[in-house]
C-alpha cells in the first residue's frame, strides 16, 4: 500500500525518529524505545550501529531496560551477550548447559529491525520491508531534514519553541526553528511506548558556537 | 521437542504455553476456570486464629479450622462453592469441591511424605510477606525453577551462598509437574548455619546442609536452609500483567526460653526475612523485563526460547500447563 498514508498503518510498519547518531558515536553508546508491543534498541557495537529487537532469544527479557546508556548488549537475566550480527557471544556456562555450536548460536540471533539515516537523525522500524525512510517521507522534506541536522551541530541549553518559529513535522519527529538560529528537536514516544521513550533536544548552527549559550553536560565537539 | 545436544532443548511450537498466555485477558479467564477453579492450591498454615484466606485469579478462598474440623468456600463475585480442604503435615491445601481429579496425596507425589516431615518445622511462624510483582505469575514460576540466574542477578546473595561446583553439588529431581532441587550450601554458608544451630538449637527434619527447592504445581514452592528453616512460598496471580509472590518464614528451634535466647531468635528471623526480600527484590526486575519482552517477539514463531540443562523443570511446567488447560471439565 505504498500510497497510504504512514499514519494510518499500523505502527510496526512505520519508521520513527529515535535520536541523534552523536547519541550512538561511543562503542556500546546504545538508545532503547517501543513500537506497539515491541521493544527495539539501537546499539553502537564496536563501530557498527545496528538495530534490533530488544528481547533476549533466550528466555525473551528485555535487554537494555534504560531509554538510553552505555554498556554491551547483554541480557541482565542470564548474561547472553549479543554481537553486531545479533549472534549470541557471549553464553555462561555454554560447555555444561547449552552445548550451543555454531548452527544453534545463528538459530538464537536477535532478531533485526530496520534502521536508516536522514543526515544525523537516526529512524528506526520494527518491520524489515517497507518503503525506505527517503520514500515514506518524501524526497523533499528527507532533505530538508537532513540539511538541518546536519547544520545544527552542537546541544546546548533547553529552549521552549515560542510562536512565530518554523514547524516542520515527519513522523513522530517536530521540529521548531527559531528566527535567529536554535532549533528544538521533539522525538514523541512512538504508539505504545510510555512517556520515557519521548525525548528532546535542543541544537544549535555550527556558526553559533561561540555564542550558544551552553550546559556543562552539553555534548560539544572537541 | 527437538533436542539440539543432551543438554539443551529447543521446544518447538506447541510444547510450551503460546507467549500470549502471559498478558492476555483470555489465557487468564482459563486459568482461573481450569487451573484455579479445579487444582489442589496450598493455602497456608493455621495459626492461632484458625482461619487462612487467600485470592487467586479473582477466586476468594476462606478457610476456617474448629478443632481437628476444616471447612471453607471458594467466593467468584455472588457464586459461593464448598471447598475439599486436606492437609500434608502443617501445609494445609485446598480446592473448590468436585467429584474427579485426583487426592491431595496423588498431587503432591512423589514428595507428600518429604513435604509432610519438613513441615514438622512450621514452628514459631514470623509474619507472612507479600511482595507485588508486574508481571504474569508465571514469570515468576519460571524465575523460580530456574538454577541458572543466581551469577547473573543474585551475584551477592544467593549465589556466593550456595557451592560454587554445581556440578557436583546441584541435585535435581523432576516428576512430572512436581520437582526437588537441592543444592550443596557454600562452605562459609553451611558453618555460618552451624554457629545458628549451636547458638539456636534449631529443629531439624534432616541433617542436610543444603538449599532445598521442592515444586508443587501449580504455583507452590518449599523451601529450605540447612534442613532447619522453612519457607513456604505461593504465587498468587492478580492480572494477567500482575502477581503478588506470598512467603512465610518459620525458624524452628527446640528450645526457646530466656529472653536473650528469644531476642536473638528474634533478630535472627528479621536477619533472614530481610535477606530472602533483597533475593526478591532482585528477581523482580527480570521477572518484569521478561513481561514486557514477551510481546515483542510473540509475532515471531521461530523464535521459541532455549531451555538448558538446569532450566529443564520450566518446560515441565509448561507441559504440565498445557495438560491441565487442555482438560474438559
Amino acid at each position: 500500500m505504498p500510497n497510504e498514508a504512514p499514519e494510518s498503518r499500523r505502527p510496526e510498519t512505520r519508521w520513527f525518529h529515535l535520536c541523534l547518531a552523536d547519541n550512538l558515536a561511543s562503542p556500546n553508546a546504545f538508545v532503547t524505545t517501543r513500537v506497539g508491543a515491541v521493544p527495539l534498541v539501537v546499539q553502537n557495537i564496536k563501530g557498527r550501529v545496528v538495530a534490533f529487537r530488544n528481547v533476549c532469544t533466550h528466555r525473551f527479557a528485555v535487554i537494555h531496560g534504560e531509554p538510553a546508556g552505555c554498556g554491551p548488549l547483554r541480557c541482565p537475566y542470564h548474561g547472553w551477550s549479543f554481537d553486531a550480527d545479533g549472534l549470541p557471544v557471549g553464553l555462561p556456562f555454554n560447555p555444561t548447559d547449552f552445548q550451543l555450536e555454531a548452527e544453534g548460536r545463528r538459530r538464537l540471533a536477535l532478531h533485526p529491525a530496520s534502521l536508516a539515516r536522514c543526515g544525523r537523525l537516526v529512524f528506526v522500524r520494527v518491520a524489515l520491508d517497507g518503503p525506505s525512510l527517503e520514500e515514506e517521507l518524501g524526497a523533499d522534506l528527507f532533505a530538508r531534514l537532513a540539511a538541518l541536522s546536519d547544520a545544527f551541530p552542537h546541544r546546548g541549553v533547553a529552549l521552549e519553541p515560542a510562536d512565530g518559529w518554523e514547524r516542520i513535522e515527519a513522523a513522530n519527529l517536530r521540529i521548531h526553528r527559531a528566527p535567529d538560529g536554535a532549533l528544538v528537536l521533539h522525538s514523541a514516544a512512538p504508539d505504545g511506548a510510555d512517556s520515557r521513550f519521548s525525548r528532546t533536544v535542543t541544537l544549535y548552527p555550527a556558526t553559533a558556537l561561540t555564542t550558544a549559550p551552553t550546559t556543562a553536560d552539553a555534548e560539544l565537539p572537541a | 521437542m527437538s533436542a539440539h545436544s543432551v543438554h539443551s532443548i529447543v521446544p518447538e511450537n506447541g510444547a510450551f504455553l503460546p507467549h500470549s498466555h502471559f498478558w492476555t485477558e483470555e489465557a487468564f479467564a482459563q486459568e482461573r476456570e481450569r487451573l484455579f477453579g479445579r487444582c489442589w492450591l496450598y493455602m497456608g498454615v493455621f495459626d492461632a486464629t484458625n482461619v487462612l484466606t487467600a485470592e487467586m485469579a479473582g477466586l476468594c478462598f476462606e478457610l476456617r479450622r474448629q478443632g481437628e474440623a476444616m471447612d471453607g468456600v471458594c467466593r467468584d463475585g455472588d457464586r459461593v462453592r464448598p471447598l475439599q480442604i486436606d492437609r500434608c503435615g502443617a501445609l494445609v491445601f485446598a480446592r473448590i469441591a468436585q467429584d474427579n481429579g485426583p487426592t491431595l496425596a496423588e498431587h503432591l507425589a512423589p514428595y507428600g511424605e518429604r513435604l509432610a516431615t519438613m513441615s514438622a518445622n512450621c514452628l514459631n511462624p514470623q509474619a507472612p510477606v507479600g511482595i507485588a510483582f508486574q508481571a504474569n505469575w508465571k514469570a515468576l514460576v519460571e524465575n523460580t525453577m530456574d538454577d541458572f540466574h543466581g551469577s547473573t542477578v543474585h551475584p551477592d546473595t544467593i549465589h556466593p551462598a550456595v557451592h560454587p561446583d554445581w556440578q557436583n553439588g546441584l541435585v535435581t529431581e523432576r516428576h512430572g509437574a512436581n520437582s526437588d532441587s537441592r543444592w550443596l550450601l557454600a562452605d562459609g554458608t553451611a558453618g555460618w548455619w552451624a554457629k545458628l544451630d549451636a547458638k539456636l538449637r534449631m529443629r531439624r527434619f534432616a541433617e542436610e546442609p543444603v538449599y532445598r527447592h521442592i515444586f508443587i504445581f501449580p504455583n507452590f514452592y518449599l523451601a529450605t536452609f540447612y534442613g532447619a528453616t522453612v519457607i513456604p512460598h505461593r504465587v498468587d496471580p492478580v492480572a494477567p500483567d500482575s502477581a503478588v509472590l506470598r512467603w512465610q518464614l518459620f525458624l524452628p528451634t527446640t528450645r526457646l526460653e530466656t529472653a536473650r535466647e528469644q531476642a536473638f531468635h528474634r533478630s535472627t528471623a528479621a536477619y533472614l526475612i530481610e535477606s530472602a526480600s533483597t533475593v526478591i527484590a532482585e528477581d523482580r526486575p527480570v521477572c518484569e523485563a521478561v513481561q514486557q519482552g514477551r510481546p515483542g517477539i510473540a509475532d515471531l514463531p521461530h523464535i521459541t526460547g532455549i531451555y538448558g540443562r538446569r532450566e529443564r523443570r520450566i518446560l515441565d511446567f509448561h507441559q504440565a500447563m498445557l495438560r491441565q488447560l487442555g482438560e474438559a471439565a
